[in-house]
């Protein structure tokens, strides 16, 4: 399903192209003289987002989705590659001229009780891009507000309500009717379910999905929870230690996973299946530490297929390429 | 005859607060066999926590007070030893692994002193014989190169090796109870796997029994055999883990299942429970579940359920299924 709408999107409609980016931060050498070492959170990641897609993106904790998030709506400086958002090169933009540009990028937080100002009354937060932005009188505002609030399935007589009043799911809504107000085009949503209870998650989840149709929106999907991403995404990046190591449409990244490490990210989840054989460890070790990568492919310290030829899997990094039409996946043996 | 290790009857544990009193667990009743697994499910605040603390005696007084009923290990009532005869129980015979290694862990003491510890006050081991059995533990969850981790600090672990510490350190004087309250809620897919994986064999190996606490029904139907599903500080259903999965009773069970992103199913929009969990100190007349329940009937808003035997062989809080109520005083189940 999903792979048929991918075929059928043309150039003009891509909204975001990353090429080769990568965000390293800069850590303190152990010993003196032996150069600056780097945690790599983001390694040349290449790929492109259409518009009124969903891109899901999964992985472990510490494998760069949320840096790749926030680099690609310049809310960090990426290190190296390029960034152009709606025919644009803004990897080098400076703050005054993404100003005018934030109206279209927005990013929704996955903790609901930190990313919203607790002395600001809940209006005035939804109010805040609108100031920032410099649009509408106060009158229009106010009315703006209570269409948001409404939309995002809030009663607008809580206004001037503060945020400790309300429920995580109810304060998730509040989050997403801030990133709503400037109708932008592409939205990050980095876990925003990931805090709140089963039975609100789905409540979230179906406010998300109904906003997309509605408004025509854009989504990056962070989310550690396969299941979730599933549900919502068109297609899927995996990633590992900074790199996509996956690519496709949702349903070949989880019927017909090409990568050893999406393989065993996806029989790692718990089943609610009593006939199937019982859960048992996909994969021996922790991640490696981001600052010692091992040479090679990011995940031959834990393949089960390195062993086939590890010499190469050891040395060479696998480039993400197109296995079959629209899937892609950095590893030597996969296709 | 009992062959229950555990039984839990009507156990009420309520929080006196400013805001007036919060009615955490009410009327509680389980019981668990030797060698068994139970999980208790449910969303947050739904009184899962408090019922692992209350039965480890480690609710705090005050303003948290066990109220009412029976808490019986091997038919000894818990609630009724002092408090030196309670110490004894925990650590030794009752153990438990907490959500946060790292903030469970304490920060200054080496993992081998932190295993040490309860082998040496439960079973008066020496400090050597301890420290050898702190190896022996490291090596059986799965920690590499167990003599030189039993020196390391907990920050010098990953999140799964410091679970695994933590396992160690409730399993080193081989209880006969082990409370699991969400162990892998913290720690990514593929190391919950390692971890819920070492959990099962070890409980095998050394036929203990498992109170596992977890929000995820995956979590749960993997490794119990049994399930309680908990709502705003009552049980709603209880029963065989794979009863109540493939054929909930409750309409709290089945609206839980049906919220839950499946990936076979394909649905484009999502099950949704409409409101949320009720505030334990505010909690509505009749049904605790019935504002949001699709089901509901008159009798709901007005008459608290009792906890009955459904048709289907289960333990069930619902309207739905009050045909000749057998309310739940002893738990004799078949």
């Amino acid at each position: 399903m999903s792979e048929n709408r991918d075929k059928n999107v043309s150039e003009a409609e891509t909204l975001l192209v990353l090429e080769n980016l990568r965000k390293w931060y800069a850590v303190k050498s152990a010993r003196f003289g032996t150069g600056r070492s780097y945690v790599k959170a983001v390694n040349d990641v290449s790929l492109t987002i259409r518009r009124g897609e969903t891109l899901g993106v999964v992985g472990e904790s510490g494998c760069g989705k949320t840096t790749l998030g926030r680099v690609m709506i310049r809310l960090l400086e990426p290190t190296g590659g390029r960034i152009e958002f709606d025919g644009r090169d803004i990897t080098h933009y400076d703050e005054k001229r993404l100003r005018p540009l934030r109206k279209d990028m927005q990013i929704i937080f996955q903790d609901p009780y930190s990313s919203l100002d607790p002395r600001m009354t809940v209006g005035d937060i939804i109010a805040e891009p609108f100031v920032f932005q410099n649009l509408y009188t106060q009158a229009e505002r106010r009315e703006k507000v209570r269409e948001l609030m409404e939309m995002c399935g809030l009663d607008p007589i809580y206004v001037r309500r503060y945020p400790h009043e309300f429920s995580g799911g109810q304060r998730q809504r509040v989050g997403i009717a801030r990133s709503l107000a400037l109708t932008p085009k592409l939205m990050v949503c980095d876990e925003p379910v990931s805090a709140l209870d089963v039975s609100i998650q789905s409540q979230i989840i179906n406010l998300l999905v109904d906003l997309q149709a509605k408004v025509g929106l854009t989504y990056l999907f962070i989310s550690h929870n396969l299941n979730v991403v599933y549900h919502i995404s068109n297609r899927i990046a995996v990633m590992y230690l900074g790199y996509v190591v996956e690519l496709a449409g949702r349903e070949d990244v989880y019927f017909h996973a090409a990568h050893p490490y999406t393989q065993a990210l996806i029989k790692s989840i718990p089943k609610i299946e009593f006939d199937a054989p019982p859960l048992r460890a996909q994969l021996k070790g922790d991640l490696p530490s981001p600052v010692n990568l091992p040479p090679g492919c990011p995940f031959s310290s834990r393949c089960p297929r390195a062993r086939r030829d590890r010499r190469r899997c050891e040395a060479e990094i696998p480039l993400l390429r197109e296995i079959s039409p629209g899937h892609h996946a950095a590893c030597h043996f996969a296709g | 005859m009992n062959t229950n290790l555990l039984d839990v009857k009507n156990l009420c544990t309520y929080f006196y607060t400013d805001e007036g009193v919060v009615y955490a667990l009410d009327g509680v009743s389980f019981s668990v066999k030797k060698g068994e697994t139970l999980g208790i499910v449910g969303e947050s605040g739904s009184g899962k926590s408090v019922a692992a603390l209350s039965v480890m005696r480690l609710v705090q007084t005050p303003p948290g007070k066990i109220v009412s009923g029976e808490v019986l290990m091997n038919g000894e009532n818990l609630l009724k030893l002092s408090g030196k005869e309670m110490r004894a129980v925990r650590g030794g015979k009752i153990a438990m692994i907490f959500q946060e290694p790292m903030t469970a862990l304490n920060p200054v003491y080496t993992i081998g002193s932190q295993i040490m510890e309860s082998p040496r006050i439960h079973r008066g081991l020496s400090r050597r014989q301890a420290r050898r059995v702190a190896i022996e533990m490291l090596e059986k969850v799965g920690i590499p190169l167990p003599e030189k981790r039993v020196d390391d600090y907990p920050h010098q672990l990953s999140g799964g090796m410091r679970q695994r510490a933590m396992i160690a350190i409730a399993l080193c004087c081989n209880p006969e109870l082990l409370i699991c309250d969400e162990p892998t809620t913290a720690l990514d897919v593929t190391i919950q796997a390692q971890i819920l994986e070492l959990i099962n064999d070890l409980k095998k190996e050394m036929n203990t029994s498992v109170l596992m606490i977890t929000h995820d029904l995956g979590v749960v139907a993997q490794v119990s055999e049994n399930v309680l599903v908990m709502y705003a500080s009552k049980v709603m259903e209880y029963g065989g883990v794979k009863e109540v999965f493939t054929d909930p009773c409750h309409p709290y069970t089945k609206a839980l299942l049906e919220s839950m992103p499946a990936v076979e199913s394909g649905r484009e929009r999502l099950h949704v429970i409409e409101g949320m969990v009720p505030s334990l100190s505010n909690r509505p007349e009749g049904c605790l579940f019935h504002p949001r329940c699709e089901r509901r009937m008159e009798i709901c808003k007005t008459l608290r359920p009792e906890l009955i035997m459904a048709p289907a062989g289960r333990w069930v809080r619902c309207w739905l299924y009050a045909s000749g109520p057998r309310t739940l005083g002893s738990i004799e189940r078949g």
